[in-house]
């Protein structure tokens, strides 16, 4: 497949990945918010949902092909210090000014401009860490690349189907209780 | 019957959400509370939120470019 | 008993899960959200893989805009001044926490989760921390009381 018809593939698949959050309501600025208030159940189940799903659909890939199945996400840097620290300043944006990353897409599709400026923000920061810290880092830190299975050495399917088991469970109880 | 109108237009999300709950868990009984609201996803998660609550009545209205969540506690 | 299971909103997310998946079996690729914007800085990423996601994510952009149009929920909104330097903060500070962990945003709790991978649990519990201190900090005292 060529790399346009790719990228033409991958935007059609935005627009639909884009109308089901709108129409979902999914921003996790909004659920942690919602969490802090005292109501966690609705990002809660949100989050449960897409667990239950994506862990299913990603492990059951592997046996589609080799080159899909379960794979670390970003990188645990510094034993995860800076994922932390990393975290904890995504955290402190997000809740600043309204929106993650789907959560500033979502309502830039809504018409709300604040959000172009939030994503237009994005750059000094990227840039701030790309070409001032990371060279100052250099890689001082220790880099893996690690999922759950890997660090204990044993095969996905014995984490993946208990946890799923065990989200859909919690999902039914959250859904059926009463605040 | 006592009706406030809160107008929480413009407020950046998380914080409609947060101050529409907690008026709502300090309402006193046969209180009505008005929030005026232009957060399409706020719009969805209040009355989410607050459907577990057995004594609260909810009416939502579209005005030009935001709505009234109307909540009436019994 | 489906319809407390089930309702609008945990449909739509079990539509957006599935497409995610669909997505990677069919064309090897998931939805990610960090590193989908470092083109915005010459950073096109391996074999072009960041240009990819962000065109995922503009594609994201024109689908909510479809979901608002269709539920009557488009309002252009121009931003009150007031607004923006709080904007302009909690972007600098989200552009600098996706790149100096990649993998540490939204992709923590949509991916990295099913994923099983460490480093985003550690990234959601750093998300948390960091939220609670803004509300704490900002948003607590400003709620009536």
């Amino acid at each position: 497949m060529t790399f346009s018809l790719l990228l033409t593939f991958g935007f059609l698949f935005g627009i639909g990945l884009g109308f089901f959050i709108q129409r979902a309501g999914l921003c996790f600025a909004h659920g942690l918010g919602e969490i802090f208030i005292g109501k966690p159940k609705r990002i809660i189940r949100m989050t449960l949902l897409i667990f239950i799903i994506s862990a299913l659909g990603f492990y059951l890939s592997s046996f589609v092909s080799p080159e899909l199945g379960l794979k670390p996400i970003g990188e645990l840097r510094g034993f995860g210090f800076y994922n932390l620290l990393s975290g904890m300043i995504f955290g402190a944006g997000i809740i600043l000014n309204g929106g993650c990353i789907l959560g500033t897409l979502r309502q830039l599709g809504e018409g709300n401009l604040l959000f172009l400026i939030v994503l237009l923000s994005f750059i000094p920061g990227m840039a701030l860490v790309v070409f001032i810290l990371n060279p100052l880092l250099n890689h001082s830190y220790h880099v893996q690349n690690i999922i759950l299975p890997g660090l204990i050495n044993i095969d996905p399917g014995y984490i993946i189907f208990p946890s799923v088991l065990g989200a859909m469970v919690w999902y039914t109880l959250l859904s059926l209780k009463r605040n | 019957m006592k009706n406030r109108t809160i107008d929480l237009r413009g407020k950046v999300c998380p914080f409609p959400i947060m101050e529409v709950i907690s008026i709502v868990d300090e309402m006193n009984p046969l209180e009505s509370v008005s929030f005026q609201i232009d957060d399409p996803l706020a719009l969805k998660s209040i009355p989410e939120e607050l459907s577990d609550y057995a004594d609260l009545k909810i009416c939502i209205k579209k005005i030009t470019s935001y709505w009234e969540i109307t909540i009436n506690k019994s | 008993m489906l319809k407390q299971l089930f309702n609008k909103s945990m449909i739509m997310i079990i539509l957006f899960s599935t497409l995610n998946i669909i997505m990677y079996f069919s064309i090897k690729k998931f939805w990610i959200g960090g590193s989908s914007f470092l083109p915005m800085i010459g950073n096109f990423g391996p074999n072009n893989a960041f240009l990819f996601a962000f065109l995922v994510n503009m594609g994201v952009i024109v689908g909510a805009f479809g979901g608002a149009m269709m539920s009557k929920e488009f309002n252009l909104k121009i931003p009150r001044p007031k607004d923006i330097p709080k904007a302009i903060i909690g972007g600098v500070l989200i552009g600098i926490g996706i790149t100096l962990a990649p993998g540490t945003c939204t992709t923590s709790f949509v991916i990295g989760f099913p994923m099983l991978s460490i480093s985003s649990f550690i990234s959601g519990a750093g998300i948390f921390i960091g939220g609670y201190i803004v509300y704490l900090v900002i948003i607590k005292k400003n709620l009536t009381k």
